[in-house]
């Protein structure tokens, strides 16, 4: 993957997060309170003169971390977000895959249904996963939110696919390029507020976040933005090594996203 | 018997709204200031039952144990997880003794 700085990555975001906003007639992006989507929030106030021009949704399975709630509460206030919480049930059969793959994906095509979004901003990037790798800047699903992988548009200089044949809704990944290190940086440079689980205490911190039952800890002792950026520059872990869901089998991720994953 | 006693007493009884409300209130003036969540089953949550029967050990600052409650709230016959109730805490990773 060639290198890019900053400044070029944050630019091409912008561009495609004001491009989402022109194109869509009613757009909202995903909250997760974590790394990626938080900054997604970031550029998207640097894009709109410091308002995040849309609705913010957070799928509640009502088990994630306290942490996590409090980082929605302080933050939601402190930049005005339009937050919708959108209560996922709570079913058995819940951990991993089941809990992604079912629930979630349900949750969030009750409330894109209610609201009638047509877009959906999600902060997703290539290097996280295989199938991630496999996304569009703007990628449509079909009503029941199946993304056909095989048969995408091109994107070619910069005219995305922005067009929807079916009563579904078009994925925006304004992020797709970044990666871990790169969204750390920007962190650093930009001072984003930012959950307080990904930094070390007694020698663990959360790398990725998920909800309490699927996500553990790696032991580090990065306690602030610098030395995460540090411990990344020499780290040979895997990004997503303390999530339950991605190590069940190679093509989880795969059937996930096909059927409406996040 | 201490108020956070009392409390817990009644929320293991009823895990209700009303109960955790009331718990929340007086989780800093006891002296609480981390949780650690022991999944049922191995966190393998295949049923009802491995949720229900959940914990959430409340820790004060020098990592003793002061209570355990249950990880979720019940709602006529809805559940719901009641982490949210837990806000301020801050979780307990790796081994403090």
């Amino acid at each position: 993957m060639i290198k890019q700085d900053l400044k070029s990555l944050e630019e091409k975001s912008i561009y495609i997060i004001r491009e989402a906003k022109l194109k869509f007639n009613n757009v909202a992006a995903l909250w997760s309170m974590g790394k990626d989507s938080t900054t997604m929030l970031a550029l998207t106030r640097k894009a709109f003169l410091g308002k995040v021009p849309f609705p913010v949704i957070h799928i509640d399975n009502s088990i994630d971390f306290p942490e996590t709630y409090k980082f929605r509460q302080d933050l939601a206030k402190k930049w005005h977000l339009n937050l919708i919480v959108a209560r996922s049930e709570i079913k058995p059969d819940l951990v991993g895959s089941a809990c992604c793959g079912k629930n979630k994906p349900e949750t969030l095509k009750k409330v894109m249904k209610e609201h009638g979004f047509d877009a959906l901003i999600v902060s997703i990037r290539r290097d996280e996963h295989g199938i991630r790798s496999k996304e569009r800047y703007m990628s449509p699903r079909d009503k029941e939110f199946r993304w056909d992988f095989k048969n995408q548009p091109a994107e070619l200089w910069d005219d995305y696919s922005s067009k929807l044949d079916t009563a579904g809704h078009v994925r925006v990944h304004p992020l797709l390029d970044w990666n871990e290190i790169d969204i750390w940086r920007y962190i650093k440079q930009e001072n984003i507020p930012m959950n307080p689980l990904y930094f070390s205490r007694n020698g663990y911190r959360y790398r990725s976040l998920g909800c309490t039952h699927c996500t553990i800890p790696i032991k580090s002792g990065a306690k602030n933005v610098s030395e995460i950026i540090k411990e990344l520059e020499t780290t040979k872990t895997e990004e997503r090594s303390g999530r339950s869901m991605d190590k069940e089998n190679e093509y989880v991720m795969q059937r996930l996203r096909e059927f409406g994953y996040m | 018997m201490s108020n956070i006693e009392k409390l817990t007493e009644a929320l293991r009884r009823t895990p209700n709204d009303k109960n955790w409300k009331s718990f929340s209130k007086n989780l800093k003036k006891s002296g609480i200031e981390y949780y650690k969540i022991i999944f049922a089953n191995e966190g393998k949550l295949n049923r009802m039952q491995d949720i229900t029967k959940s914990i959430v050990e409340l820790y004060d600052s020098k990592y003793r144990l002061i209570t355990t409650v249950p990880l979720f709230i019940k709602t006529g016959k809805k559940v719901d997880g009641a982490t949210s109730y837990l806000i301020g805490l801050s979780v307990l990773n790796g081994d403090q003794k």
